[in-house]
């Protein structure tokens, strides 16, 4: 219903872009070769690919923490070279190689991040009165994970967006959990998307596995905000089949996750899933596919070549001293 | 010049910003109903769009000055009490801060957040207490308070200009204060003290209604004690040259700060006039400050906080 | 002492069609309340034995700690995927386990898969899904009085039931790929996305196994110009009138329709354009090859499903299975 042959070649060209994308970064900060920490995809990047494929590139867009956001920034446009020359310290990366992993790209309405979970939700209030004061037609996609439904903050959000009918768009990316800990014991009800009903917002329910699913839930609800109809809730069930971030034990609770639970989640696997439609539907042949995945490993190859011939941001006291304040 | 309340002043300045610039609006609770006469009448000249009452949440307010500020416009958050500003817990206290410089200076924040603070209506901690101290703390914060009418509106007015976030307090007590403003649009830069009364023998640093005092005593002492009394206006940045140059010339100190003295401003200012200013002191720098507990309401407030008695005994000591 | 099987889908009720028309929301509390509700029917014709489905929500654990009467299990699944297998194995588990009836609470997609796995064992659909065409709207108390009734009544239970039609996909060589209780819709879709149809531009054609002016979905469509209860293929298309039907909750656009023909049981219908997707009550599922051909086959033989009146009425039901019985034996336990 509604993804045209262009539209679903670009959700899938993305969804294998942010694949390899994912493994250059876990990749390297296995190796030593990237600074602070990594907190893999895993299974866990369709919902992502979908939201920054169907947003316009002035849509504001506050990507999601797992993956640091690669799969939903690569999907809107965004020069991920930039974002890993950031994760190596870097001048040309996105904040001057300030934070070792911030992501800023104010011309793509992403503007800057805070590692705190659910820091989130009080920007993107304001995203969407901008949006709505504008008048354009712009919409707000929030994308996070189940644990940040925990914090008050989104709480506050989702009433101050259902009381204004702000063109918000609140993607819980829903893989089940919060670090160590399973979804089940830290919120009361099965689906994150029944707390829409105390705001009196729509939500809808998508397997997070199918980025066209995810793309044509997401479709409908940034058509609803563009008309000027409010916000929604969409919930996309998805996987992490990894730790939460490299190094870090994988445990469900305080015990490790089970060979047999890790084997069942990667049979949802979301290039699986994508590839076999497409060849399906006679979009692509294989032929174009390997071409598909030959793209994004040459994609890949280049912006690391990018980082690594890039200088090391290392400014005096001085120059940081002087960039406290705008002028 | 025209004679105007402290509270006009600030009103006087966010109409005169309204109509120069469309972006700017202000976000709140109960701004529209001008529960603080600050408001009063402007949603009839701006409309409900500029002039917005929010739901019960700070971070509902806060968000919508941060997020609509990144996104372009010029937000003045309303608090209605400053120390509300605190339920905006971390989102205000470290993103807003760190906006700016951590995203590569490329992202300003251009945002006025207000509330009304200050002891003397003994309504116990959290309505008197004025945050300072832990927000001068963090780096990427401006901070300012008027003392008088036109500080209020130059202040204000400068403070919705600035790029950055800016902390606009200001006090219950003085909100009726009359004064001299000038007429049109006025602007005192940020990061400049005024000397408000030349004196010789001591420096006073003092501000609001700490500097009303400070100015009481300064009378009365004329003619025995020359009182200089200096109102820093601006916090963050602050101006310490002009207080250096006080110095050379009085050589004595007391700082006046209606904040808890641990690590406070007054202890910054005593650290940064030992940095720079060692060689000028006669005589050892004295903070007044308000205990270190929560301040209790009731009769007993008068007791926590300095007061103009405090100040003349301190002045005394300190020139002894 | 019978055992009945309870299947809730947690899924039901919550997908996208929330967002493209007005559905209706059934949260996960008032799912709890109708179990509850069927329970409270149930034990008062007695104490039985109920299994239910497992699911991530803990919907189940929470029926099993709230319930005093009845004894609980749930269906010991190697997994719980999360999806349509959950509801098949746990069926397949329910019948191998003797159950006399199993109650569903969800719409025509999961009784879809509960059909295939369900063989003789009657079912008691409840409605709480977004197309409700094959559950019924039934009280959750009086579905527990029906389900009491089927046990009482032990292998007589097929007296107060009705067998409902069902298409099976066959293949040339007459293999059943799938089934579709209400409805085939042939549709323009490269994927199968979020599953719902909601456009009718991209409906190329509408298989249902009974025109119904009086519900809602492409069974309206047939309805608006079939007799009630025909089972017809529509085919969409200009050059034809126009009629208007209520193919989802709130939304009634006008259906260019080119062609309505009668169904006959037995007789294969064929499936096409190749390329076309096949949506089956209402989810988008198969897509269609030319190299190998599909068609919708109409049967009578589909699920049991328990009729509500006769059962609590102590009547008996218009099926071939009463064809002959007396009175007497209508009434008898």
């Amino acid at each position: 219903m509604g993804l045209s042959k262009k539209l679903m070649t670009k959700l899938f060209t993305n969804l294998v872009r942010a694949h390899h994308f994912d493994e250059l970064f876990a990749r390297r900060l296995t190796r030593g070769e990237l600074i602070g920490f990594y907190h893999p995809a895993a299974g866990h990047f369709a919902p992502g690919v979908a939201a920054g494929s169907i947003l316009n590139k002035d849509d504001f867009m506050w990507p999601h923490h797992r993956a640091h956001g690669v799969p939903h920034m690569l999907s809107k446009g965004v020069p991920i070279e930039e974002f890993l020359a950031e994760h190596t310290g870097k001048e040309t990366g996105c904040c001057a190689g300030r934070t070792s992993w911030h992501w800023s790209f104010p011309e793509f309405g992403i503007y800057g991040m805070t590692g705190y979970i659910g820091g989130n939700f009080p920007q993107m209030v304001g995203y969407g009165w901008a949006a709505q004061r504008n008048g354009n037609g712009q919409v707000a996609m929030s994308c996070t994970g189940d644990g940040s439904y925990n914090n008050g903050r989104a709480h506050e959000a989702m009433l101050m967006a259902a009381n204004w009918k702000l063109p918000i768009i609140f993607l819980c990316e829903n893989n089940g959990w919060a670090i160590h800990s399973r979804i089940e014991d830290m919120h009361p009800t099965e689906d994150i998307a029944s707390l829409a009903l105390g705001y009196d917002m729509p939500s809808a329910i998508v397997d997070g596995q199918d980025v066209f699913a995810c793309a044509e839930a997401l479709q409908e609800a940034v058509k609803r905000a563009r008309a000027g109809k409010g916000p929604t809730l969409v919930e996309a069930k998805t996987v992490r089949w990894r730790e939460h971030d490299i190094g870090t034990p994988d445990l469900d609770g305080y015990r490790p996750r089970t060979k047999e639970e890790l084997a069942e989640l990667h049979e949802r696997d979301p290039i699986r899933i994508a590839t076999e439609q497409m060849l399906d539907n006679k979009t692509l042949s294989q032929g174009q596919i390997d071409k598909v995945h030959e793209d994004a490993l040459a994609e890949c190859d280049a912006a690391e070549k990018f980082a690594d011939a890039s200088a090391i941001a290392e400014p005096t006291v001085e120059e940081l001293r002087a960039a406290v304040y705008a002028d | 010049m025209v004679e105007m309340t402290y509270v006009d002043a600030i009103k006087s300045a966010i109409t005169e910003e309204m109509r120069a610039d469309d972006s700017v609006f202000m976000v709140g609770q109960d701004i529209r109903g001008a529960i603080y006469p600050h408001t009063k009448g402007l949603v009839d000249e701006f409309g409900e769009d500029r002039i917005v009452d929010t739901p019960m949440s700070e971070f509902g307010m806060f968000g919508t000055g941060f997020g609509a500020a990144l996104a372009g416009y010029r937000p003045i958050v309303d608090f209605m009490f400053g120390s509300c500003c605190m339920v905006a817990g971390e989102t205000l206290m470290v993103q807003l801060g760190q906006q700016y410089f951590l995203h590569g200076s490329q992202t300003p924040v251009p945002m006025v957040l207000m509330g009304a603070c200050g002891t003397g209506k003994r309504l116990a901690n959290d309505h008197a207490y004025i945050p300072r101290g832990e927000i001068l703390h963090r780096p990427g914060l401006k901070y300012v308070f008027p003392s008088t009418p036109a500080d209020a509106k130059g202040l204000m007015a400068s403070a919705i200009r600035d790029n950055n976030p800016v902390f606009f307090f200001y006090h219950y007590d003085l909100l009726m204060d009359r004064g001299e403003v000038p007429e049109g649009q006025y602007f005192v830069p940020l990061g400049q003290s005024e000397v408000k009364r030349e004196g010789s023998d001591i420096t006073v640093l003092a501000n609001g209604l700490m500097y009303k005092h400070a100015m009481q005593v300064a009378e009365q002492l004329d003619g025995e004690i020359s009182v200089e009394v200096i109102d820093p206006r601006s916090f963050e940045p602050f101006d310490s040259e002009t207080l250096m140059k006080s110095l050379e010339k009085t050589n004595h100190l007391i700082i006046v700060d209606e904040d808890h003295a641990r690590c406070g401003f007054a202890a910054e200012v005593m650290a940064q006039v030992f940095e720079q200013g060692f060689d000028l002191l006669d005589a050892p720098v004295e903070r007044l400050c308000i205990e270190n507990l929560p301040i209790p309401g009731g009769y007993m407030e008068p007791t926590v906080v300095p007061t103009p008695e405090k100040i003349e005994a301190a002045i005394r000591r300190v020139v002894a | 002492m019978a055992l009945i099987g309870i299947i809730a889908n947690p899924a039901s009720g919550k997908d996208i069609r929330r967002l493209v028309s007005g559905a209706r929301v059934v949260p996960h509390q008032e799912k709890a309340n109708i179990i509850s509700r069927f329970m409270a029917g149930l034990a008062s014709t007695g104490a039985h034995s109920l299994m239910l489905m497992p699911d991530g929500s803990g919907l189940s654990r929470k029926i099993q700690e709230a319930d005093g009467k009845h004894r609980i299990r749930q269906v010991d699944l190697p997994s719980v995927l999360g999806d349509w297998r959950d509801t098949f194995h746990s069926v397949e588990a329910m019948v191998e386990a003797g159950a006399r009836a199993i109650v569903t609470l969800g719409g025509d997609g999961t009784n879809r898969i509960a059909a295939k796995a369900c063989a003789e064992v009657p079912l008691i659909p409840i409605s709480t899904g977004t197309n409700n065409v094959f559950p019924q709207m039934i009280e959750g108390t009086l579905a527990g009085l029906a389900a009491g009734r089927l046990a009482e009544l032990g292998d007589m239970a097929k007296r107060v039931c009705l067998r409902r039609p069902k298409f099976e996909i066959i293949d040339k060589g007459g293999d059943v790929v799938d089934i579709a209780l209400v409805d085939i819709a042939v549709v323009r879709s490269g994927v199968r996305g979020a599953l719902a149809v909601w456009n009718v531009e991209d409906i190329y054609s509408a298989l249902v196994t009974g025109a119904r002016a009086d519900v809602i979905g492409l069974s309206a469509i047939a309805g608006a110009v079939a007799p009630q209860g025909q089972a017809v293929r529509v085919m969409l298309g200009r050059g034809g009138r126009i009629v208007r039907a209520a193919i989802a909750p709130g939304i009634v656009p006008d259906i260019p329709i080119e062609d309505v023909q009668e169904i006959a049981v037995g007789h294969p219908v064929p499936l096409g354009p190749p390329g076309a997707m096949l949506a089956l009550d209402g989810e988008r599922e198969l897509r269609l090859d030319a190299e190998r051909p599909l068609f919708a086959r109409l049967t009578d033989q589909g699920p049991w499903v328990v009729d509500i009146a006769a059962a609590l009425s102590g009547g008996q039901s218009q099926n071939t299975e009463n064809e002959g019985l007396t009175e007497e034996h209508a009434h008898g336990t």
